[in-house]
């Protein structure tokens, strides 16, 4: 259980946006929802706070569905941390920060809540699956059918966007930041970017001015 | 350790500070804390620096349990792993070829599909087939477990039965397809 710690009284006067949600969180029975405040110094740290604070709570019954949720959402449940944190009820009349921020110090940097978007959730998710799919016809036709433009365009640019989205899941789980580092991270990232758009130049290249990639397969095979 | 005053400017520490975040902490640093009581001057990172940074040396210092040597040997993980072996390894040649082709004309290297045919056609036969397994196996076996990965994607065969029995489906199947490319 968390310590709730008093916060100068000045706090409460700053931000009316998230001071009526808190109130408004304060007076339901939530159990689970974790409130504390920040001070703010203007409207735009007014509309960030009220996305934190946002993130911040989390009520009796949303706690498991919204951690739930996020999951199926995101996906990879490591690039979440779990808000749920219960507190005493007693507590509840003062806003104040908990002792788990005090100690926030000592976390590790790599720690880092992020607001989940399903862009990179269940979207990425559908997206390639919808992908993988259509690659068993498309290997289909062009095993019978030979080699046909369009085919060759579509494998040209599923395999290698196939590729770099397992690419990108082997560098998210073996060369993450916690491994190399955050700008090593990026730079092994955005160098992925780079090959696969040099990889979709190059078979779009091949399509056009060679002899298209079914037909490259067919002839050196047989050769 | 620090007193719920004296820590009111680490309140933002655990976050990921915006400009105007830090600005504030700059703020709040002047207002929130009463008459009377030191304020901190430390700033974030020179506090990170101080008690965390340490931390993550020794981390990297201290060995790793062992995991995939003492793991039982199982049909999932093994299978699993081959997967994504054999999908980088199908990916790694297909990108040497298409990054190789749209490079080689900067390089002056001559590389396109007359050049891959004429080398290919000097190899001996046995040499050929031998290599054509090689390059087939990894890509089928890929393809048959990707297929078992979509049937998982829509809950059939979530049992450990159906896990087994498609996975000795996909190891026949990849082997026998694998041959018959390679005989072509």
């Amino acid at each position: 259980m968390a310590l709730r710690l008093a916060a100068s009284p000045l706090a409460l006067s700053r931000s009316t946006p998230s001071l009526r949600l808190a109130a408004a969180m304060r007076s339901s029975s939530a159990l689970n929802a974790r409130v504390y405040f920040h001070a703010t110094a203007g409207p735009v740290a007014d509309s960030q706070q009220e996305d934190h604070v946002r993130m911040a709570y989390s009520r009796k019954g949303a706690a498991d569905q919204g951690f739930r949720s996020s999951i199926a959402k995101n996906g990879r449940v490591g690039s979440i941390r779990a808000q749920n944190t219960h507190l005493s009820r007693s507590t509840a009349s003062t806003a104040g920060q908990t002792s788990d921020e005090v100690t926030a110090a000592y976390k590790a940097v790599a720690y880092k809540t992020i607001t989940p978007n399903q862009v990179h959730g269940s979207y990425h998710w559908d997206f390639e699956r919808l992908l993988t799919v259509s690659m068993i016809p498309l290997f289909a036709a062009s095993a019978i059918h030979g080699a046909h433009p369009i085919t060759d365009g579509l494998l040209g640019v599923v395999v290698p966007i196939h590729c770099h989205m397992g690419f990108d899941a082997m560098v998210t789980d073996y060369l993450h930041p916690g491994n190399v580092g955050k700008w090593g991270n990026k730079a092994i990232v955005w160098t992925l970017r780079g090959v696969t758009v040099l990889a979709l130049v190059g078979c779009y290249q091949f399509n056009t001015s060679d002899i298209g990639l079914t037909e490259l397969v067919k002839r050196s095979w047989t050769a | 350790m620090f007193a719920p005053r004296i820590a009111a400017p680490l309140r933002n520490v655990g976050h990921v500070q915006t400009l105007a975040m830090a600005k504030t902490t700059f703020a709040k640093t002047r207002v929130m804390a009463p008459v009377g009581i030191r304020i901190l001057s430390t700033s974030q990172s020179s506090q990170n620096e101080i008690t965390v940074a340490p931390l993550i040396q020794q981390r990297k210092n201290r060995p790793l349990s062992p995991h995939l040597t003492i793991y039982q040997p199982q049909l999932t993980w093994y299978m699993s792993m081959f997967h994504r072996v054999t999908g980088g390894a199908v990916a790694v040649g297909f990108y040497a070829g298409a990054v190789g082709y749209a490079v080689a004309p900067m390089v002056g290297m001559g590389f396109d599909a007359a050049a891959i045919t004429s080398v290919i056609a000097t190899v001996p036969v046995g040499a050929k087939i031998a290599a054509k397994f090689i390059i087939a196996y990894p890509f089928t076996y890929h393809c048959l477990n990707g297929i078992r990965h979509l049937a998982w994607d829509t809950t059939r065969f979530m049992t450990i039965k159906g896990v087994y029995q498609t996975g000795y489906a996909v190891l026949g199947l990849s082997t026998v397809s694998a041959v018959a490319l390679a005989l072509i």
